[in-house]
């Protein structure tokens, strides 16, 4: 085997990181790249091609409407990753901020404030978060002056302060192991100020089970985002979604159009494995203790 | 005779321990004058390293400071606010401590934690301000320091790291070096090369060092002057020629004994019975009067207050 493609994998932590780094740089390009590789339109209908098996024209077949499933479940991914991504982004903003705050004044009101909201926060299982807020407030778009947010960024919203309080609770533990090291009494000794010190010189510390913990919580957003759409509180129509996909086909789940759910589902479903394979090989290759291939519990 | 550019009087500083203040510090009162190198000596417990932590105020919670006073050069440093006293930290008063290993950043390069501190202080250009480093770095013995910067602290010995951390203390060019045992985490021919560090800096940049250890070795070796701590409280104070050939308080005697010596004499190494006391559990009157030979029923009850006798200054009864 080629020497470079060989090194790649020991880097990635062997060939399930390199599996998963592939999955996940795949959908990506996929995302990106919808308007152009996508071979129809995601939206346009085309009754006299409805629920076509898969062929040489439509790989992945077409839907109840005569929609190229492949182009919906390329289209698909775009929704997916950015609230899977954007949420993870909106989640390590607050939570990074709440953890290492309530870490430094460790042993104070501040401390008890933040972990406890964010205990209570988290009592609650996210998706039932989810579906009660989105239930609640609606699932028509959101305009803010002159821009008009789709149901969808209202989600990525939701799931991203849901993260936090996961996110908090990673950062708290490793930042408060950090910020009684002495190299933070050091700097406190040179006259540096509190914030310099949390974030210039706790959170580099903080970094790895961060890294891990995001890209472990881009796959459950896309979980999330796909349970939502499935029961009509996320992605609203025409906007292709997989989750929507998933749900539009429910009627056709005995009636032989197999290709309806098999292909938004296997999209779901590789997509998470992809994350997961990655965050695991991440957590693998940024864990000292790991490094060896040895477990420690 | 000038005044002291550190000022410690009468320093209570305390822990709560179940539901009341257990003192750390027992009416501690010591100077540090310009350039003089003063060593803190004690016990695990004595209350040394509480004493320098308390003079940068950065005693840690839930510990607080009760009483007395501190003054860095007339500056009431117990009375400044927050951002007041981050200027005098790092800038007129700068900390070495114990573990070399532990006190520098993992993350970053020598060289940007060095440049961190000094920007902390000074407006400077990045060129002068890499000028500086480059000159801290020098001036603590680091070879090559252009390459030096640019290493990560994993890539330096214990000694090298302490080096580097003397030099991020006295980038600044602070007046006074708090040294909390910067030795006693390093090989014994790298101590001497520290002390040697240390005394080659308090000549060259004429900066006062107040140097914390428990081997009175290293402190004759430093320090012009010595104060003796035990159970929070000083026992003794005075120079080190005076204390290491007439010291007048028992435990200081009795310190002075516990230390080997090559050139024979004692078959069986001295050690002092019992334990220090624990806190919380402090007894009435002198804290080392359970373990002192020399002790009458008065040093049971009433603490001694401090006295002069000879140029030292005793914290006991039955000193002469």
């Amino acid at each position: 085997m080629n020497r470079g493609i060989r090194r790649l994998v020991v880097r990635l932590g062997g060939w399930s990181g390199a599996v998963g780094a592939s999955i996940v740089l795949a959908i990506a390009l996929a995302a990106l790249l919808a308007p152009w590789i996508a071979p129809y339109d995601p939206v346009s209908l085309n009754l006299e091609r409805k629920l076509q098996a898969p062929d040489a024209a439509h790989w992945f077949g077409t839907d109840q409407a005569g929609r190229d499933i492949l182009s919906r479940a390329i289209w698909g991914a775009r929704v997916s990753l950015m609230v899977g991504v954007l949420a993870v982004v909106i989640g390590l903003v607050g939570g990074v901020g709440l953890g290492l705050v309530a870490a430094y004044y460790s042993g104070g009101l501040v401390e008890q404030a933040i972990m406890r909201t964010v205990d209570a926060i988290a009592s609650i299982p996210l998706l039932i978060w989810a579906i009660a807020v989105v239930g609640i407030i609606g699932v028509g778009p959101v305009l803010i002056g002159p821009f008009r947010f789709a149901n969808e960024f209202k989600l990525l919203v939701l799931i991203g302060f849901l993260y936090m309080p996961g996110l908090a609770r990673v950062t708290y533990t490793v930042a408060q192991i950090e910020a009684v090291a002495d190299y933070v009494r050091a700097r406190r000794v040179q006259g540096a100020r509190d914030l310099a010190i949390m974030f210039g010189d706790v959170l580099p510390n903080c970094l790895s089970p961060l890294i891990v913990q995001g890209t472990l919580l881009v796959a459950i957003g896309i979980v999330v985002e796909a349970s939502v759409s499935f029961v009509g509180l996320g992605v609203q129509p025409p906007t292709p979604s997989w989750g929507t996909m998933l749900a539009d086909s429910r009627n056709y789940l005995f009636s032989g159009e197999w290709w309806l759910p098999v292909f938004p589902g296997l999209a779901i479903s590789v997509t998470v494995v992809g994350f997961n394979l990655l965050g695991d090989a991440l957590r693998d290759m940024l864990d000292p203790r790991r490094s060896t291939g040895r477990l420690i519990a | 005779m000038n005044a002291p550019l550190l000022e410690i009087r009468d320093l209570r500083v305390g822990f709560p321990i179940a539901d009341r203040m257990a003192l750390a510090v027992r009416d501690l009162s010591l100077d540090v004058m310009p350039g003089e190198a003063v060593g803190l000596v004690g016990e695990s417990g004595s209350g040394k390293s509480v004493t320098a932590l308390a003079a940068m105020r950065l005693v840690a919670h839930p510990g607080r400071i009760l009483g007395g006073s501190i003054r860095l050069g007339g500056d009431d440093i117990l009375a400044l606010d927050e951002r007041a006293l981050r200027k005098v930290r790092g800038r007129r008063m700068a900390m070495v401590f114990q573990d070399p290993q532990t006190s520098l950043n993992p993350a970053f390069t020598i060289g940007q934690q060095l440049l961190d501190t000094i920007n902390a202080h000074r407006s400077l250009t990045p060129r002068e301000a890499r000028a500086e480093a480059l000159e801290a770095l020098a001036m603590v013995g680091i070879p090559a320091p252009e390459r030096r910067l640019n290493s990560y602290p994993h890539e330096f010995s214990g000694g090298m790291r302490q080096r580097a951390l003397i030099a991020m203390a006295i980038a600044c060019r602070p007046q006074l070096l708090i040294a909390d045992e910067p030795t006693t985490a390093l090989d014994v021919t790298v101590q001497a090369q520290v002390i040697a560090l240390l005394r080659r800096l308090a000549r060259d940049l004429n900066l006062a060092v107040l140097f914390i250890s428990h081997n009175l070795e290293l402190v004759a070796e430093l320090c012009d002057r010595v104060v003796v701590m035990y159970g929070g409280m000083a026992m003794e104070a005075a120079s080190v020629e005076a204390l290491f050939s007439a010291p007048k308080h028992p435990y200081t005697r009795l310190l002075r004994q516990c230390v080997p010596r090559l050139e024979g004499g004692q078959e069986r190494l001295l050690s002092i019975d019992g334990a220090p006391p624990v806190l919380g559990q402090m007894p009435p009157g002198c804290p080392f009067a359970q373990r002192c030979p020399d002790a009458l029923a008065r040093c049971r009850s009433d603490e001694p207050p401090s006295r002069q006798l000879d140029g030292h200054s005793v914290a006991c009864w039955v000193a002469t």
